[in-house]
């Protein structure tokens, strides 16, 4: 009985988390290169029987982990907005030091370094991208070369990671990776396009939908709640009395 | 629980400033040489419940963390300085700007930037942009001027009754490294900034500053369809938002009734 009143308690507390994963998922509909964030349930241990006949557990972790799914492509025409399509990541030049992000709504500052809207740096092949482009086009090809008047000047990083999973935001749209990250590698078939940026890969109608379910859950998980005290009354009230 | 509120209020205000900025673009549609601003938006920042890499109950590790983020915040309005659609006007007087310049105008003393080329004579003859800021260099007309050329690469020619050119001058445009930080003074007007850099002067045509064609203006850039089809996304995301916040509410008020 024990089991199931905690059980039913904590599968509420887990609902109001799952709240702040939808909320957060909405509030950030419009944020460029957002990823949505998934609330998962794990079962780290079975069910299993302990010595005096009781069931212990099963056992439940609570992870968050991002659907890294493409977002949808907006174009702006702007020629300093870039978009990834496929997986990877620019890499950006902080004063913490280097991060990660899929937000390629880039400018130029005054010093022709093309920068994120923070104004941290881009990094290039060699090193932070300047495009002094006062008397010439510029253009990137879909493998992020970059092109001043026809003649290949630089390349665009474009990373990966084996666990991409395990880039942790850090808000600002900036990521960064954890231990288990592993070595970032040059990213593979994934293109840059110009006068495009990448939306938030959030669904509104998915999240409104999470939103309905989670509430009624949580009803019911505390109906169940409400039948277990109900029950105990009854133990304590009725069978209590006639002994 | 709580958590979840105030993301979801986050949400709402970034949905409202988006809503503004779209309005602003709406009602500039008409507008010559206007450029549209898009809102840009960041997510906020991350609680960390437990770490990645942490000890399981049941021995081994956590693969994969848990944080909890807390919303959203607009970072910046930035200009989106795409090319605007020409329009054919037949007038002298208007210039369109093919290519990144400004023309830089004298308003009470300080310099400002523009690409509004709908320009006008005052009474002394200086060439002005309609609220009265004279074009830099200064160029005035001759009373008895019938006819004013200028050319892709900014020469002005004033001709004379008998088609004699009464006076020459050039009119340069200026680029600037980081057009997006240029700030918005109203009017038509951009001031320079720390972000935008300085100001580059350079002939049109030549520095790549772009060409001037006679004759043409360049409207706004907004597009009414895109913007309307923004304005619809921003309204459905606002009112998801305002449910999250009621569910919330709903919640918070079962367990309040909680019988127990």
């Amino acid at each position: 009985m024990d089991i199931g009143l905690n059980m039913a308690a904590y599968m509420g507390v887990r609902a109001t988390r799952e709240l702040a994963m939808v909320s957060q998922n909405l509030a950030n509909a419009s944020t460029k290169g957002f990823k949505r964030e998934l609330y998962n349930n794990w079962q780290v241990a079975p069910p299993t029987p302990t010595v005096n006949g009781d069931v212990e557990g099963p056992f439940y972790v609570d992870v968050v982990s991002r659907d890294l799914g493409q977002g949808s492509l907006h174009e702006t025409g702007s020629e300093t907005d870039l978009a990834l399509q496929g997986p990877g990541f620019f890499k950006v030049q902080t004063p913490r030091g280097i991060r990660y992000t899929r937000d390629g709504g880039f400018t130029l500052n005054a010093e022709y370094q093309l920068v994120t809207v923070e104004g941290h740096p881009v990094m290039g092949k060699n090193g932070p991208l300047t495009l002094d482009a006062r008397d010439k086009m510029f253009g990137f090809d879909q493998e992020g070369g970059i092109h001043m008047d026809k003649n290949l000047s630089d390349q665009i990083v474009v990373v990966n990671f084996p666990n991409p999973q395990e880039l942790r935001p850090e808000g600002h749209n900036l990521l960064v990776p954890g231990p288990l990250a592993g070595e970032e590698v040059d990213a593979e078939n994934t293109q840059v396009l110009q006068g495009n940026i990448e939306m938030s890969n959030v669904d509104l109608v998915t999240e409104s939908v999470a939103l309905i379910d989670l509430n009624r859950r949580y009803e019911s998980y505390l109906k169940l709640l409400e039948t277990f005290v109900t029950a105990d009354r009854k133990v304590v009230e009725e069978i209590g009395q006639k002994v | 629980m709580f958590r979840g509120m105030f993301s979801a209020a986050t949400g709402m205000g970034a949905q409202q400033l988006r809503l503004d900025v779209i309005a602003n673009n709406l009602a500039n549609v008409n507008t010559t040489g206007f450029k549209k601003s898009r809102g840009d938006f960041q997510d906020l920042m991350y609680q960390t419940i437990r770490p990645a890499g942490g000890e399981l109950p049941s021995g081994g590790q956590m693969p994969i963390g848990q944080q909890i983020g807390l919303g959203v915040r607009p970072v910046g309005i930035s200009k989106i300085f795409s090319q605007g659609e020409y329009v054919h006007t037949e007038n002298e007087f208007d210039l369109a700007i093919e290519g990144k310049g400004f023309f830089k105008v004298m308003n009470n003393g300080i310099e400002y930037y523009t690409r509004a080329g709908n320009l006008k004579i005052d009474k002394d003859g200086f060439l002005t942009t309609p609220d009265g800021s004279r074009i830099q260099p200064e160029f005035s007309i001759d009373q008895k001027t019938t006819y004013v050329s200028v050319d892709q690469y900014g020469k002005i020619t004033a001709y004379g009754p008998d088609n004699k050119p009464l006076s020459t001058g050039q009119l340069n445009l200026y680029t600037f490294p980081n057009q997006a930080g240029l700030s918005s003074e109203g009017r038509n007007l951009f001031l320079p900034t720390e972000a935008s850099g300085e100001a580059v002067e350079g002939q049109p045509g030549v520095d790549g500053v772009g060409t001037l064609a006679q004759g043409y203006l360049e409207v706004s850039n907004v597009n009414v369809v895109e913007e309307m089809v923004n304005m619809i996304i921003t309204q459905r995301a606002y009112e998801l938002n305002s449910k999250a916040i009621q569910t919330a509410d709903s919640m918070l008020e079962r367990a309040y009734h909680l019988k127990a």
